[in-house]
């Protein structure tokens, strides 16, 4: 067991919980507002508002937070050793990117009991692309032994909007670290917690979930349903963008999203026309870049004051 | 400073993308070469070095001097004629001139040339320091450097390849001062990320190799690949096996490892249910890692991972990749196991909603159009025609597979294999996986003439269907690789030893289309040509050719054929003569511009002796050389005609062809259109 001290409080990170919290506790460190997940479904954390949006514009942002993310074509019935429709990142946005984001990134790893003298850690070129997003940075996939542990992008541009300052966004993928904390094969086996009510693995909380979500993703969800849907929260989006309300809007840029990722599970979605729904789900995200951007604007970019 | 020294530079980066990695650095010092060449500034040409690693790339340029020699300034003026008035005053232009060129009227002299005199300026200035001209031609170079995509970071407008950490520039012991991209420079590097974070300072270029290596850096990418490349020799002789280490995935590692330490780790024997091409792809392409094969060049369940790092626990190492590799392999093999849940048959109706290019309708639409191509050409080949027609329907089908999705290099090998498993014969399996052949220039073509006939049809309907809607290749540009596909077909229609004519292929693949599309044989004709011309650029002289083009042969292996028979002719004694008496009747011929095609002889007007032998011998050969034409047999028929030197000579030592009775000079026309028509069965002789 390793046991991880920040100020009073101390850590176990060999539990999935308790890897959380020694994030939680070194990011709080280094200055980051410690936020909640999105409450809509996203693809990752790149899709909170306060990652996609905050990116946009010269107002600096530094914070971090878990965030449960949906891909449905990744789902395996609940058998495969680490890959599920459902898992969780922890997300870590700096902006402007500090010079020593690589050092700081290396230090949290040993924060949670990663010695970097033990491990391979590597940083494997990878430019990320959200082709929704109309997004794009370059970076690195870290690697620890060879398994992908952490998404690392220099944004460069977002919702068709240059970063100017650049945001740097650190995305670790904590069921893959929890396994090698824990030496674990499976996810499923994950221990969540252990206390004196006994042990939580978490199998024992995703399992089912993982088996039926993967049933209905791939073989029940209603496509006709969801292209129907689809069709509607553009419209509302439209609405929204029209009224000048970014934020409502960007939640329907979310939602157009899972639902086209429903979709593109469900093979519901042919090559050619794969490509005008992410046209669609773009279009609607660089209007809502650009309309956030004149309203913080209009507003004086308020987080350029130090208070 | 002594007038000359070494100089290097060192941009310290984040971690470089290991494909560009050695690009980049040669790049960056064929950059710097050329502008201090542009400077006049001397160096040891032939022993510029460069390094990269992921976290640097830099440059060491010997003997390099330390001042620039004198600067020839010169500039042209106005024209005379423009610079004095008539009266003999200088005008504004003559002035002006000298202004900008800071010096009087009196100082220019008069550059003459042969398109008029003109004002001309000349003067030397002295030449600069060396390590003042540094910076600007670094940042240039850094500016123009062959880059993919750049990136900024923090708050700066700079972009480069990866942030900027450090400048490391020395000029002999001298720091060059220069900042660049935000970073001041200075004598200092940094080692291993892990083993030696401190920096390392520099004191002088030579002992730059030398520190780095200590601090666990090898920074010669050619050196830190053969390191590579040994330890994983060692470990393959070891395990008495080879290992699949393709030069590009060797660059991949290198590019990857600043310090290589090479472990050995397994993966569970039960993963080699799965067809052994699908695992090597995963343990390749995804974890970068280097699979083993056995003497029977089978997979074995091992392979070699080269880490960045002496651990301190290589077993860690290991065990975390094993787990990695585990699930790469898993996935693999749930990719196989829920497509073989799937008849290979049964995803070809679904490959109507798979568009094969906008215009030209679907996947499934092109292999039905290939099916009947194929069958056409099987049934010439007489070779297997139900088997080529059921590989041709299930050709492209693993296309819908997972496995084929995760890995679209597996693309005909998951169709074989997946056959196999339904049922499919051993042919029509194999002709699915060979259709795709050849692949690159250099590959094999199909081993099985059913796989041929669908590797044929498959590129002749893209061929026609391509040019037909206007996609025709233009100088660099040819995005669907239709010149490779265009000699393929070539190659293989040579290989297949069988004729089928390309003219008769793209009408059957024209017809093919429905709905219809244009006939693009005027441009494609000419486009296979070429790539016949590039085929055959060292087994044929233009000369030869042009003397079979000539034929209007569209099948290749004919114009294989009559390209053998010619190069053996080539080399007779008779073929000179010969030749050269071609050429003398094609000159009579093409000078008559009037001239109608096949003329009558009438033989009644055959005056002379020679005349008369000429036209027996040529009735003979004509009937003598038809059955050996008809067996393509070029030689044989070649050698029959070189009898005809004879006759010929004799016909024009001893009769006058440009006769003024015109009867009489159309009937000696005629007989030597008859002559230049024999000749031309096989080739235009003529132009040898």
């Amino acid at each position: 067991m390793t046991w991880i001290f920040y100020g009073a409080t101390m850590h176990n990170v060999t539990t999935f919980q308790g890897l959380i919290a020694a994030l939680e506790g070194f990011w709080q460190n280094q200055g980051c507002v410690i936020l909640q997940p999105v409450d809509l479904e996203v693809g990752a954390g790149t899709f909170h508002p306060d990652t996609f949006l905050r990116a946009i514009g010269p107002e600096p942002w530094r914070a971090a937070h878990v965030q449960s993310s949906r891909r449905p074509a990744d789902g395996r019935y609940g058998e495969h050793p680490n890959r599920g429709q459902h898992f969780f990142q922890y997300q870590v946005v700096l902006k402007p990117s500090p010079a020593n984001l690589q050092q700081l990134y290396l230090d949290s790893l040993a924060a949670i009991g990663i010695d970097p003298n033990k491990h391979d850690i590597r940083f494997v070129e990878d430019n990320w692309e959200g082709p929704t997003l109309g997004a794009w940075g370059l970076g690195w996939e870290v690697w620890l032994d060879g398994m992908e542990i952490t998404q690392f992008t220099y944004f460069q541009q977002v919702g068709g909007l240059e970063c100017k300052p650049v945001m740097g966004e650190l995305a670790y993928g904590i069921e893959r670290i929890a396994l090698y904390l824990q030496n674990k094969q499976r996810t499923q086996d994950l221990i969540w917690t252990t206390g004196q009510y006994g042990t939580v693995t978490y199998g024992d909380i995703y399992q089912q979930t993982e088996v039926e979500m993967s049933k209905y993703n791939f073989d029940l969800a209603d496509t006709n349903m969801l292209f129907k849907h689809f069709d509607e929260w553009e419209q509302e989006c439209n609405k929204m963008l029209q009224t000048k309300l970014p934020l409502p809007a960007f939640e329907m840029v979310l939602k157009s999203s899972h639902i086209f990722n429903l979709l593109d599970a469900r093979k519901a979605i042919s090559v050619t026309e794969r490509q005008q729904y992410i046209l669609r789900v773009r279009n609607l995200a660089r209007q809502v870049a650009e309309l956030y951007y004149a309203s913080r604007e209009q507003l004086g970019f308020p987080l350029l004051q130090n208070k | 400073m002594s007038n000359q020294a070494d100089f290097l530079i060192e941009i310290g980066t984040e971690e470089l993308p290991p494909k560009d990695l050695a690009n980049l650095a040669t790049n960056f010092a064929t950059l710097l070469q050329e502008y201090l060449i542009e400077n006049s500034i001397s160096f040891a040409q032939d022993q510029v070095k460069s390094f990269a690693s992921p976290r640097r790339l830099a440059v060491l340029i010997p003997n390099l001097v330390s001042q620039q020699p004198e600067q020839v300034i010169s500039k042209r003026g106005p024209a005379l004629s423009a610079a004095y008035n008539a009266d003999g005053t200088p005008t504004k232009a003559a002035l002006g001139f000298a202004q900008v060129c800071n010096t009087e009227l009196a100082q220019l002299r008069i550059q003459e040339t042969d398109k008029g005199k003109w004002l001309f300026f000349s003067s030397t200035v002295a030449g600069k320091e060396t390590i003042e001209l540094l910076p600007k031609i670094i940042e240039k170079a850094l500016l123009q450097l062959h880059v993919k995509k750049r990136m900024r970071w923090c708050n700066g407008d700079f972009a480069f390849v990866r942030p900027i950490h450090w400048l490391l520039m020395l000029f002999g012991k001298d720091v060059v001062p220069a900042e660049i991209f935000g970073i001041k420079a200075d004598n200092y590097t940094y080692g291993h990320r892990i083993h030696h974070p401190q920096a390392i300072v520099i004191a002088s270029p030579d002992k730059y190799v030398e520190k780095l290596e200590h601090a666990k850096v090898i920074p010669c990418f050619t050196k830190r690949k053969l390191k590579i490349a040994e330890q994983v020799a060692k470990i393959s002789a070891e395990q008495q096996a080879s290992a699949d280490l393709d030069p590009e995935l060797l660059d991949l590692i290198t590019g990857l490892v600043e310090y290589p330490v090479a472990l050995t780790a397994t993966f569970a024997n039960d993963f080699l249910r799965v067809p052994k091409e699908c695992l090597i792809s995963a343990i390749k392409k995804h974890q970068k890692c280097i699979p083993l094969l056995s003497a029977e060049n089978k997979l074995l369940a091992m392979f070699i991972l080269i880490s960045n790092l002496e651990s301190t626990d290589p077993q860690t190492v290991i065990n975390g990749n094993e787990l990695v590799m585990h699930a790469r392999l898993a996935d693999a093999a749930f990719y196989y196991d829920s497509d073989l849940q799937t008849n290979l048959a049964a995803h070809v109706p679904a490959l109507q909603n798979v568009v094969y290019q906008k215009q030209l309708g679907s996947v499934y639409d092109k292999i039905m159009r290939i099916e009947k191509l194929a069958a056409f050409m099987a049934k010439k080949l007489n070779c297997d025609v139900d088997s080529t027609k059921r590989a041709a329907y299930l050709c492209k089908a693993d296309l819908l597979t997972n496995m084929v999705y995760e890995f679209p290099e597996l693309q005909g090998v998951m169709g074989k294999y997946y056959a196999l498993y339904n049922n499919e014969s051993a042919i029509v399996a194999q002709a699915i996986e060979e259709h795709y052949q050849p692949r690159f220039a250099n590959d094999n073509s199909p081993t099985i003439p059913e796989a041929s006939c669908i590797a044929i049809a498959d590129r002749v309907d893209t061929l026609v269907g391509m040019f037909s809607i206007g996609n025709i290749p233009t100088g660099e540009k040819d995005p669907y690789a239709l010149r490779r596909q265009a000699l393929a077909v070539i190659r293989m229609l040579t290989e297949l030893k069988v004729n089928f004519d390309l003219k008769e292929l793209f009408s059957l693949a024209v017809n093919n289309y429905a709905p219809a599309i244009k006939d693009p044989s005027n441009e494609l004709i000419p486009f296979c040509l070429e790539r016949l011309k590039s085929f055959y650029a060292e087994a044929a002289t233009p000369q030869v050719f042009a003397a079979i083009l000539a034929t209007n042969t569209t099948s290749p292996l004919d114009f294989h054929q009559r390209l053998l028979a010619i190069n053996e002719f080539l080399a007779s004694p008779a073929a000179l003569n010969l030749a050269a008496a071609n050429k003398r009747v094609a000159n009579i011929l093409n000078k008559e511009t009037d001239l109608t095609d096949n003329l009558f002889v009438d033989v009644a007007k055959l005056e002379t002796k020679e005349e008369q032998v000429l036209y027996a011998t040529i009735q003979n050969k004509e009937a003598e050389i038809s059955p050996l034409l008809n067996n393509a047999n070029y030689a044989a028929a070649l050698h029959s005609l070189s009898t005809l030197q004879a006759p010929v000579d004799s016909f024009f030592n001893n009769v006058m062809v440009m006769v003024e009775d015109s009867d009489l000079r159309n009937n000696r026309l005629a007989l030597l259109q008859r002559l230049r028509s024999l000749f031309m069965r096989v080739a235009d002789v003529s132009l040898l």
